[in-house]
């Protein structure tokens, strides 16, 4: 056993154990700050995050495995959030990483609440649609300066400096309104020289939620698989029947082909992180086996499949949120279109064998 | 416009007029899936009082004595609007048909008026535990005593029996004895009846229309058997042709579809051609429903194409919900409260069970296939 597979099996056998009382915690609170402290104790939120910033160090891969566990037990945590998105966000650019969970505001609504204050600027209003604001103990914003290209803005917010709306997503985690005190939130220039800008986090956020989906794909399978053996209809299992069988072939083949771009995509990204299209690839893929494996599955397992009382829904539901957050298979699909149509001759098979394109559109 | 619309286009806008003036005394909200999830005792009664239900049972019964063709004009008509309808859909569109079909002069008499004026709703019990798409394998076992029939077993995913007055069972009265569709009976089991316990199921749309009833040593009169004993497979697939090929089967996100063309967004190019593309398939789904009514009017075989048109009316159901996702680019807030949005979330949560109740689409496919001589 290696490394990552000893990680994968000890983050797992972590989150199965405690997954009825995080779900328990979930349903009252919106997530469970019980299964947070106990992967905190263990050293598992800021993965990646180097000791120098105050994480345990640990690479890109290390991370993208805790959090594809997390996707495959449907842990009601903001892992990709503090450790992914926030912790790298602040450790480039040389600020410390505080203690306890973290979020980012969604750069769209970022940009959105941004007002000229003086000769800077500043927060105002209300930010919609922020991940576990409701458990965060710091909120990041990150938002490009206007008519400065190349400059990008940030504040940290405390969260008790301001109201939460809760709101959710259809799989019911928490995605809140936070309404600013009336006297805004003061921006700050990051230091330049560095990647993390407000395209750089949004492509990010596509990786989170693309590694989630990939290890709740990946239980979908296992679940299905194993119904399909053990659930019987006209005195067989369900998955004697070609129909059935055919259906979770495709399913099998939409998740390997989601699992293999993101395997790429975080190999690539851990060497270059300026790699943007293998990260929209795994994005697409991954909506893409998201949109089979919800209506395989709920196909598969019939009418038991549709009820809360079976898991299943947690991951179709977190399926149907997640392939839409931080953009969906159609928009990174029109983003990536117009990149390797840009890219000139040779430029589409250059991405493919892992040249850069030649020109990189917008 | 052929002559057979016409003949409906009064009785069209009547129905419009009613739904204009519902929703502006805010009656109810437009709603995906409304045929199942729009339970409205009021809304049923208020429809019942207007005679928009029973309409093409003879007035003897309480019904309409109406067309075919005006009930399919009144129901598409609520299916449309996303009105709340479920309460009444099972006893409307298949109980009370059957119950002319196959029914006692008593039974006629006792169930079919309150049904028509949306007082008496009925639920379908024929799913069991071990018994989906293999449904004659139910293990429900009723046994005959002095006054009827005593009842036991358990039936799940009953479509509002928590809300509804009679459970339309379908049960072992008899041995298999070789063909394993002899022996069966449909019942009618009071839902209030000593024995009968309904506990509420909740599913991923978050409310709980489902339920699973235990039926524990319930005594049911003979009276309450509909058709003869042992012949009850007859009368649960003569439902299903009704049960297949009625508009329920690709209206159910047509509110949202609706609310996706009605221009509050510019659309792009490639959204047009989505939204092109399916309302084609739509309308040509809308004409070959209106056949299968024909033919059921005139008493003509239909399960082949009533299949067929469950099979394509649920899948288009399911890509109307990719079409609006891709043409409507989530905007930053997730619990915005639009219409659009609401209307896209309820349809993603629901859809899961469009190519489930019913009958399946792969055992849907395999019926095609054989009633086409394959
Ligand atoms: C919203 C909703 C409302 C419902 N309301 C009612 C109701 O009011 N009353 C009622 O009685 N029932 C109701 N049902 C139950 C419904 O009729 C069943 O879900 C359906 O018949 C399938 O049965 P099952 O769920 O047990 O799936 P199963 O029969 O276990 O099927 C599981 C999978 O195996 C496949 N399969 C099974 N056999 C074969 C085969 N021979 N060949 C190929 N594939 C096969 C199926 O297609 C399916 O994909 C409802 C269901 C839903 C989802």
């Amino acid at each position: 056993m290696d490394d990552r597979e000893m990680l994968r099996s000890t983050v797992s056998a972590m989150l199965a154990e405690r997954a009825g009382s995080a779900r328990d915690e979930a349903a009252r609170q919106g997530w469970s700050a019980g299964l947070w402290q106990l992967l905190e104790e263990s050293g598992l939120t800021l993965v990646s995050v180097p000791e120098s910033a105050g994480g345990p160090g640990g690479g890109l891969r290390d991370l993208a495995t805790v959090v594809q566990a997390c996707g495959y037990h449907a842990a009601p945590v903001p892992l990709v959030e503090t450790a992914l998105l926030a912790g790298w966000v602040l450790a480039s650019a040389g600020l410390a990483v505080p203690p306890g969970p973290l979020t980012v505001v969604p750069p769209a609504a970022a940009s959105g609440a941004l007002v000229p204050d003086g000769p800077g600027h500043r927060l105002a209003g209300r930010l919609c649609g922020v991940p576990w604001a409701r458990a965060a103990r710091r909120i990041l914003v990150l938002a490009a300066a206007p008519g400065q290209p190349g400059r990008t803005l940030h504040a940290v917010i405390d969260p008790r400096d301001c109201t939460i709306e809760t709101g959710t997503n259809l799989a019911g985690e928490p995605r809140d309104t936070l309404v600013l005190a009336p006297s805004g939130v003061d921006c700050r220039p990051l230091p330049a020289g560095h990647a993390a800008d407000p395209s750089h986090l949004r492509l990010r956020g596509a990786l989170g939620r693309t590694l989630l989906m990939v290890g709740s794909l990946r239980r979908v399978l296992d679940l299905t698989v194993r119904y399909a053996g053990e659930r019987e209809q006209f005195g067989r299992p369900i998955g004697r029947f070609q129909a059935v069988q055919q259906q979770i072939a495709g399913l099998a083949g939409a998740v390997e082909q989601a699992q293999a771009i993101t395997d790429l995509a975080v190999e690539t990204l851990e060497h270059d992180e300026h790699a943007v299209e293998v990260v929209m690839a795994a994005k697409i893929c991954a909506g893409h086996a998201a949109s089979v494996a919800i209506a395989v599955g709920h196909q598969v397992h019939g009418a038991i499949g549709f009820t809360t009382e079976h898991e299943l829904h947690l991951h179709t539901c977190r399926l149907m949120s997640w392939r839409d957050e931080y953009g969906s298979e159609s928009e990174w699909s029109g983003e990536l279109g117009a990149r390797v149509t840009g890219a000139g001759p040779g430029g589409l098979w250059g991405l493919l064998t892992g040249r850069a394109p030649a020109v990189a559109a917008r | 416009m052929t002559t057979v619309e016409t003949t409906v286009a009064d009785l069209r806008t009547e129905v419009r007029r009613f739904l204009a003036d519902e929703l502006a005394a805010g009656s109810f909200r437009p709603s995906c899936d409304s045929w199942i999830q729009g339970h409205s005792a009021e809304f049923s009664r208020k429809l019942g009082d207007r005679g928009w239900l029973g309409m093409t049972w003879p007035q003897r019964y309480g019904g309409g004595g109406r067309s075919a063709r005006e009930r399919f004009t009144v129901i598409e008509e609520l299916l449309a609007a996303g009105a709340p309808v479920a309460a009444h859909w099972i006893a409307d569109r298949q109980t009370g048909p059957l119950l002319l079909r196959v029914g006692t002069e008593q039974q006629k008499q006792a169930f079919l008026p309150a049904m028509a004026r949306g007082r008496l709703f009925i639920a379908a019990g024929m799913s069991e535990p071990d018994s989906g798409s293999d449904l004659a394998s139910v293990r429900t076992r009723a046994v005959p005593t002095a006054t009827g029939w005593r009842v036991n077993g358990r039936k799940v995913w009953t479509s509002h029996a928590h809300r509804s007055h009679y459970l339309l069972a379908l049960v072992r009265t008899a041995a298999p004895d070789g063909d394993r569709h002899a022996g069966l009976s449909q019942m009618l089991i009071k839902l209030d009846a000593p024995g009968v316990h309904v506990r509420p199921i909740e599913v991923m749309t978050g409310e709980a229309h489902f339920t699973e009833v235990i039926l524990d040593d319930v005594d049911v009169p003979q009276g309450m058997v509909v058709g003869a004993v042992g012949d009850g497979w007859r009368g649960v697939m003569s439902e299903l042709a009704h049960e297949r090929s009625g508009p329920e089967r690709y209206l159910s996100t047509f509110p949202l579809f609706a609310e996706l063309v009605a221009g509050r967004t510019a659309h792009g190019e490639a959204a047009l051609a989505d939204i092109g593309s399916a309302t084609a398939r739509l309308w040509a789904l809308r004409a070959l429903s209106v056949q299968v009514q024909d033919l059921i009017e005139r008493r003509s075989p239909t399960d082949t194409a009533a299949a067929l048109v469950k099979d394509l009316g649920t899948r288009l159901e399911g890509e109307i919900i990719d079409i609006t996702r891709r043409a409507c680019r989530p905007g930053p807030d997730p619990s915005d409260s639009g219409p659009l949005r609401t209307l896209l979330s309820e349809a993603q949560l629901a859809a899961p069970s469009f190519t489930l109740r019913g009958g399946t689409n792969e055992i849907l496919r395999g019926l095609v296939a054989r009633g086409l001589g394959a």
